[in-house]
């Protein structure tokens, strides 16, 4: 197989290198940090305009600050979804559990980026935040507004109030998982059959929760079939030990 | 695994730029780039428990990152997108150009130019060949893990990418003529 010329070269090692614009990693990190701790997946440790300046001396102090503020929002963060979008915390919970070599970091949801010492820059919170280290609470009504407290997983509204597409899967996704959770396999296979997955991004989990939950509901040979159809597709999938179980113990 | 990592905060930390950069050679439209990077680390974050190590995380989140790509790249023709730098991605730069500290303008001028120019030839090639030639000549990952992450086999990858080579060298010939007649 014959390599690229010098030329073709050498227009690719400088095209490698391009960096991202800062402004753009700034309004990323902000994004990211709502949509997730809407989610109810993890606080977002965000360093402040008070930290850009800091001399490397005070970094163990702008470290400590930042794991008080951690720890504060992460209770108002947990307080909010449970107002917010009801079972989510325990859904991811209930799949962390699920994960014996998850690393405990991921157990306890702590700082998500901006990591003091691995951070390459920190980041200012925008002035709609004003004085908060931390992508605030505050920021959660904004990006994820009409989200009323539902009674249970079961009962939150379609992804027609979430705004892109991924979220509404991953609503979907959760919806199932919680009726899973609750010894309802016939109600999450409803969800299933309801629910949009049509930009398939979660698609490999979605095949998963359908083997699993019609092996759970009783119906074997449609579960054995979902089962095989799945492990051909995504023999290397993580969920490929679940699915064996489930379907295992069902015969 | 050299690049093991301890949460998806790190992850994101090490792997932001690479993902941008990739999102952007992969054809999704510079209006979407900043809503895919945030598609790629939620799915991050939500599968990271189920992650086991069974590869490297780059090549995880790489996974990711195609799927995620392919996405857009449907949304785009869906809605007769180009691929073209739009005007907010080019004024980010421009500001983001003028106050920043880090590496010699000049130097960063050239990585962009060089950057919008391959952008520019990969928008001409077909998906397949374009995802092979990202994975193994730009992120110079290894036929085997190429193969893995686009389920085609390895033998048709070292032909595919013979084919996208000769593609790249023909279309920075032809650049480079366009430059010197322009530069007549």
């Amino acid at each position: 197989m014959s390599k690229l010329n010098a030329r073709a070269r050498a227009l690719l090692d400088t095209a490698r290198h391009e960096e991202p614009p800062d402004e753009l990693r700034r309004r990323v990190d902000h994004k990211l940090s709502s949509r997730l701790a809407a989610l109810g997946l993890s606080s977002a440790a965000v360093t402040t305009a008070s930290t850009a300046g800091a001399a490397p001396a005070s970094q163990g102090a702008a470290a400590a600050k930042s794991l008080f503020w951690t720890k504060a929002v992460l209770t108002k963060v947990l307080l909010a979804s449970v107002v917010s979008v009801g079972a989510v915390g325990a859904w991811y919970g209930y799949r962390t559990a699920r994960s014996p070599s998850a690393p405990s970091a991921r157990a306890i949801p702590t700082s998500t980026f901006a990591h003091p010492e691995t951070a390459p820059k920190p980041i200012i919170v925008p002035q709609t935040v004003p004085d908060a280290p931390v992508v605030s609470v505050e920021s959660l009504g904004k990006d994820a507004p009409a989200r009323s407290a539902p009674a249970s997983a079961t009962e939150l509204p379609a992804q027609a109030q979430h705004p892109s597409s991924l979220e509404a899967e991953t609503q979907a996704l959760r919806e199932v998982q919680g009726a899973m959770r609750d010894g309802q396999p016939d109600r999450a296979l409803q969800l299933l059959n309801q629910r949009s997955f049509k930009n398939a991004v979660l698609d490999e989990e979605r095949d998963a929760a359908r083997a699993i939950a019609l092996c759970q509901s009783g119906k074997v040979d449609e579960g054995q079939f979902a089962a095989k159809m799945f492990l051909q597709q995504y023999p290397r999938s993580p969920l490929v030990v679940r699915v064996r179980d489930a379907c295992n113990a069902a015969r | 695994m050299a690049d093991e990592l301890s949460s998806p905060g790190e992850a994101y930390t090490r792997y932001f730029s690479m993902v941008w950069r990739n999102l952007r050679r992969l054809g999704v439209p510079d209006s979407s780039v900043e809503d895919a990077l945030q598609d790629v680390f939620l799915v991050v974050h939500q599968r990271w428990a189920d992650f086991r190590g069974d590869s490297t995380v780059k090549t995880w989140i790489f996974g990711i990152l195609l799927r995620v790509a392919s996405r857009y790249r449907r949304e785009a023709k869906r809605h007769g997108a180009h691929l073209e730098l739009d005007a907010s991605s080019a004024r980010l730069e421009q500001a983001d150009a003028g106050n920043a500290p880090g590496p010699d303008p000049l130097e960063l001028a050239s990585r962009r130019e060089a950057a919008r120019l391959v952008n520019g030839i990969l928008a001409q090639f077909e998906d397949e060949h374009r995802t092979l030639f990202v994975l193994a000549e730009l992120e110079q990952l290894s036929i085997r893990e190429v193969a893995e992450l686009t389920g085609v086999n390895a033998s048709t990858c070292y032909k595919r990418l013979d084919a996208a080579r000769r593609q790249f060298e023909s279309a920075v010939e032809r650049l480079r003529a366009r430059d010197l007649w322009r530069l007549k």
